[in-house]
């Protein structure tokens, strides 16, 4: 166990915890075993961080050992169920790491992209991701087919990042 | 807006992943898309951003509030990971607004104003002061609501802890400050009680009052004065003082060990919490009532650690100990070792008063048992032993079963021998972490390099000696040296001397026994992943720890007696050889000399290993007392070319160790 100071420990962790889950969610072929991930992340943070040098990036170096956490998970449990390639995945975390001031700013515009969509449209996803409904729940309560909820979903979504690009365009990014 | 037919593509297939649908087609699909293409790569991650924000707006939660100092707040100073389980940011919990009734469950009414209609209503002055005022309350809520006095933002693996609930707790200024009295040390497979009003724990200090209930699987709070507490679920378990607990339902076990006079041993016993304020602790061994105890069933505090059930009373006398209570309340007890005092409970924590036995009760000694049963006519409680007992229940004595082998892939790949780590090295010229093979000549100038990241590997090596005068080459942190690795021949009648060069190819690398031909692995160019005759060395199937001479790597056997007390090393087992593989100059033979020291000590070595001598069986014992294991491989007369020795399925094998 660590000899370090647990409080820095958790004031670091706790303020990018919401960073790093992410980062593990998008280098994951199934992005909801991310919690479990994340868990192991955090025991080995905990356990490394006499290796954290002071004044360096926390998050930098706390997305070093998550990478290697995500391989090893999908190394282990490869047998279970498909994930992507260890090569897919550094390149994906590669490309995270070269892009993330974009997907920062991308994520400031889906804010207002939110905002602009159809009232209808709004509700639905809201019901998807602030009530954590599933499709096929929102699909019963809506009353329609779950395929015909998942391509409203699908369009939605599309939208959103469509909007978001603009967004984007507007900054400068390409 | 039209994408490239492509990208449109797998637009649709991100999103399917986002929703848990992807099939396997498609996400090899989606491989083969963003492989060879940054632009796809990136537009994939857009896709999974925009559902992670999205999830993240959803849940009410910010990343602002999170930030914020006097948020995050002192239940999060309680948290530490490695001891629970992260909650999921996009699946955290959500902060309501606080109710005006405090004792009602948040509702989420989609016929109001929603969390995201708050930020986006109005125009930019409206939407501002709403957002203000919104995230006020919001913080607000944050506090007094969601916040018990032991909790933490993180880290806890709980099914309910992702439900809005307030279940009635007091505001929290209105509480006493909360009194630690030990933590929690480790968590095994964990689930918490569904019942509604029931709030997981989430920090791993454990304050006095807290109560666990666990479904299925283990938890270990140890507490402050050293004794261990050993929770099995489903059980129910109240810490009411600073030495033990009520356990209202199910299994436990205690373990107590005590110093000399008597006292409980605790390394890190504590009079002041860490805001010098004084602890249980400090209040327990002054024997003053506890003013914050939140149990009527908690007695006094007493040095002796308790167990108190709704039938018994269970006091250590120094030992190791197991508590079942079933569903009637009847309570089993059985020392493991030492001794316990059992007497009989009026169900309020205090000792039946009309019993003969009350006042003492009985001292059970190691392996016996003995059950308190509740009268039915008149509701007190009876303790039987000897013959009447029944037999005692399995107890869990360990949150893990002590493993029986130790992998050495794993621990060179930098776990602990237990899990199943492939595919990283040892740089033995450095003693860095290798993560990546390759097939490079490096050098070293005899240093010997400690590997301070890894806690099992002592140090690593490339025996290098310039001359026969100074043959040494030092093989462990203590400074045991070695001075005979040099070989010598007579050619042409003369007297010819191979020195080991302090070269050697790649690192010291641990590889899987089957590699996916999918693998990036399988396509480089490193010796390692070139073998044509590997499966002949990993008859278990473990796979390869590649040692090209000349590499030496030093195991700290001490290291992992510390990290399973309950086994000990007793052998080393490997199947050694020579592998072969595509030769750029086929008539080249490799042939290696493989030694192997025990605190510096030749134990076991082959000369001129080659690839048709086939594979080797390397057995070694190791002593209670060895602290260090060394494995060397180094180049014979013909360099160090092709010299690609290999251990498989390398082991240590254990034996348990009888508890003292």
């Amino acid at each position: 166990m660590s000899q370090s100071n647990p409080d820095e420990f958790v004031a670091l962790y706790t303020r990018f915890e919401r960073k790093l889950y992410r980062y593990v969610a998008s280098l994951l072929a199934h992005p909801q075993e991310a919690e479990d991930v994340l868990q192991e992340t955090a025991r080995v943070l905990w356990q490394k961080f006499d290796q954290y040098r002071r004044g360096e990036p926390f998050l930098t170096w706390a997305c070093g050992i998550a990478r290697y956490e995500v391989l090893n998970h999908c190394r282990r449990e490869r047998t279970r169920r498909k994930y992507f390639r260890p090569a897919i995945i550094e390149m994906l975390a590669d490309t995270r790491r070269d892009n993330d001031q974009l997907l920062d700013a991308q994520s400031r515009w889906l804010k207002e992209c939110v905002e602009k969509l159809a009232a209808g449209d709004r509700a639905l996803i809201e019901r998807r991701y602030a009530d954590g409904q599933s499709l096929a729940d929102l699909a019963a309560e809506v009353g329609r087919t779950p395929n015909a909820t998942y391509k409203s979903m699908q369009r939605i979504r599309r939208t959103l990042l469509h909007c978001v690009d603009d967004g984007l365009k507007t900054e400068g990014w390409k | 807006m039209r994408e490239n037919p492509r990208l449109d593509e797998l637009i649709d297939l991100a999103f399917a992943v986002c929703d848990g649908a992807a099939t396997d087609e498609q996400i090899g699909l989606i491989e083969e898309i963003i492989s060879g293409d940054p632009s796809a790569r990136l537009r994939y991650l857009q896709c999974l951003e925009l559902h992670l924000e999205m999830d993240r707006l959803g849940s009410a939660d910010s990343d602002e509030a999170a930030e914020r100092p006097g948020v995050a707040g002192a239940g999060i100073q309680d948290s530490l990971p490695g001891i629970g389980c992260i909650i999921a940011p996009g699946n955290a919990e959500s902060f309501p607004l606080p109710p005006a009734d405090p004792d009602a469950p948040p509702v989420v009414n989609l016929s109001v104003p929603s969390k995201f209609a708050h930020s986006f209503a109005g125009g930019w002055a409206f939407s501002y002061a709403v957002a203000t005022v919104f995230m006020c309350l919001l913080l607000l809520g944050f506090w007094a609501y969601k916040l018990p006095s032991d909790r933490g933002s993180s880290i806890a693996s709980n099914e309910n802890s992702r439900r809005s609930t307030t279940s009635g707790e007091e505001p929290i200024h209105d509480r006493p400050t909360p009194i630690f009295v030990g933590r929690v040390t480790g968590i095994a497979a964990a689930k918490w009680s569904d019942e509604p009003n029931y709030i997981a724990p989430i920090g791993y200090r454990v304050a006095l009052g807290r109560q666990y209930k666990l479904k299925s699987g283990l938890m270990e709070i140890t507490y402050d004065s050293g004794a261990k507490v050993i929770l099995e679920g489903p059980c129910s378990y109240e810490v009411d003082s600073t030495a033990g607990g009520y356990l209202a339902l199910g299994k436990l076990t205690a373990k107590v060990e005590r110093g000399e006079g008597g006292e409980e041993r605790g390394e890190n016993r504590r009079m002041k919490d860490e805001g010098g304020r004084p602890n249980a602790d400090s209040l327990a061994t002054s024997h003053q009532p506890l003013a914050t105890n939140p149990s009527p069933l908690s007695p006094l505090p007493s040095p002796l650690f308790t167990v108190r059930t709704p039938t018994a009373i269970v006091t250590d006398l120094g030992t190791e100990f197991g508590v079942e209570v079933n569903e009637d309340g009847d309570t089993t007890s059985h020392v493991f070792v030492g001794s316990v005092r059992v007497q009989a409970s009026d169900g309020t924590g205090s000792a039946q008063g009309n019993l003969a036995t009350a006042s003492t009760g009985v001292v059970l000694r190691a392996n016996e048992s003995a059950r308190l049963k509740k009268d039915a006519a008149s509701g007190e409680s009876r303790i039987v032993t000897g013959a009447e007992s029944v037999a005692p229940p399995k107890f869990a004595r360990r949150m893990r079963e002590p493993p029986k082998r130790l992998d050495m892939l794993d621990i060179v790949a930098g776990g602990d021998g237990t899990g199943n780590r492939r595919e990283r090295g040892i740089d033995p010229t450095t003693g860095r972490q290798d993560t990546w093979p390759l097939a490079d000549t490096r050098k070293s100038n005899n240093d010997y390099h400690t590997v301070p990241w890894n806690r099992f590997i002592d140090g690593v090596f490339v025996p290098y000696i310039p001359t026969v005068k100074t043959p040494i080459v030092q093989i462990d942190s203590a400074g045991h040296i070695y001075k005979d690795f040099c070989a010598e021949k007579i050619i042409g009648g003369r007297h010819i001397i191979n020195k080991p060069n302090g070269k050697t190819i790649g690192g010291i690398w641990v590889r899987a026994a089957e590699i996916d031909s999918r693998d990036s692995l399988s396509n480089t160019s490193c010796w390692i992943y070139n073998i044509d005759d590997d499966r002949q060395y990993t008859p278990a199937g473990r796979g390869l720890l590649g040692m090209h001479a000349n590499a030496g790597i030093t195991f700290d056997l001490e290291a992992v007696r510390k990290a399973f007390e309950e086994v000990r090393p007793t052998r080393f087992h490997a199947t050694a050889g020579l592998a072969k593989g595509p030769k750029k100059y086929e008539d080249a033979v490799g042939s290696a000399d493989l030694w192997i020291f025990i605190d510096g000590r030749l134990v076991w070595n082959r000369i001129c290993v080659r690839n048709v001598d086939g594979p080797l069986d390397v057995d070694v014992a190791l002593g209670p007392n060895n602290r260090f294991l060394t494995v060397v491989s180094t180049q014979r007369l013909d360099g160090n070319a092709y010299d690609w020795l290999v251990l498989g399925d390398p082991v240590l094998e254990t034996t348990p160790i009888e508890s003292k």
